[in-house]
């Protein structure tokens, strides 16, 4: 954890553009779609951890169960 | 931190040599149509177009599709031995693989007029297989190599 999970969202989200780009040049907007749509089930995929640990610090600190 | 940026180099390489496979492949399609319907055209235009003199024209052809070098060797074979030639598929659809068994089955069996407008009736067929051929190279050839990378870049990104 740590600011690993931001570069990796990062790079991701870069390839995932560049690919879609790609896709829609060769007239694949369905895949382009499709691969877009993917980059980001895999970008929540990481941070969804980060998202339960927040959740849970919030539960936490206000007191909330 | 070393063996992982090895691991990337590796996996984008891997991508891009998968997508230069596939590029490759598209572009031999798109040539062996090409090719197949010059053949065709060299064929009608050959003067005598009988079951004898067509193991002739077939090695006469100097073909740069190595698949239809491959079935027209095939095919010559066959009509010299006298056995229903056993023609090899290569990277063809089902479809693709029928019409051009089809072609090559039936050169030699008819008339030399009738085997002319076959030929023409063929080329057409083939012509749009090309077309479609050529233009799938063309759209998806060209970024396969480039979209295997980033493949390979984006596994290299979720292994890490």
């Amino acid at each position: 954890m740590g600011i690993d999970v931001i570069f990796r969202i990062a790079a991701v989200g870069l390839i995932t553009a560049m690919v879609s780009q790609i896709l829609k040049k060769s007239d694949k907007d369905e895949i382009a779609t499709l691969v877009t749509l993917v980059g980001l089930i895999i970008v929540l995929l990481l941070v969804v951890d980060v998202l339960s640990e927040l959740f849970v610090t919030l539960q936490s600190v206000f007191g909330a169960f | 931190m070393t063996d992982k940026l090895l691991m990337a180099v590796c996996l984008g390489c891997l991508g891009a040599a998968t997508g230069y496979a596939l590029c490759i492949r598209l572009k031999r399609r798109a040539e062996y149509f090409a090719d197949l319907d010059d053949f065709l055209r060299v064929f009608s235009e050959s003067l005598v177009c009988s079951l004898d003199t067509v193991p002739r024209v077939i090695g006469d052809y100097a073909a740069r599709s190595p698949l239809l070098a491959k079935q027209l060797g095939e095919c010559r074979e066959a009509i010299v031995s006298g056995r229903p030639p056993e023609l090899s598929r290569g990277s063809l659809t089902e479809r693709e693989a029928a019409l051009v068994r089809e072609v090559l089955c039936g050169l030699g069996s008819r008339s030399a007029e009738s085997e002319r407008a076959a030929a023409e009736n063929y080329r057409r067929k083939i012509g749009e297989y090309g077309k479609l051929a050529a233009d799938k190279y063309a759209k998806l050839g060209r970024s396969a190599v480039k979209l295997g990378f980033l493949a390979g870049l984006l596994a290299a990104v979720l292994c890490w």
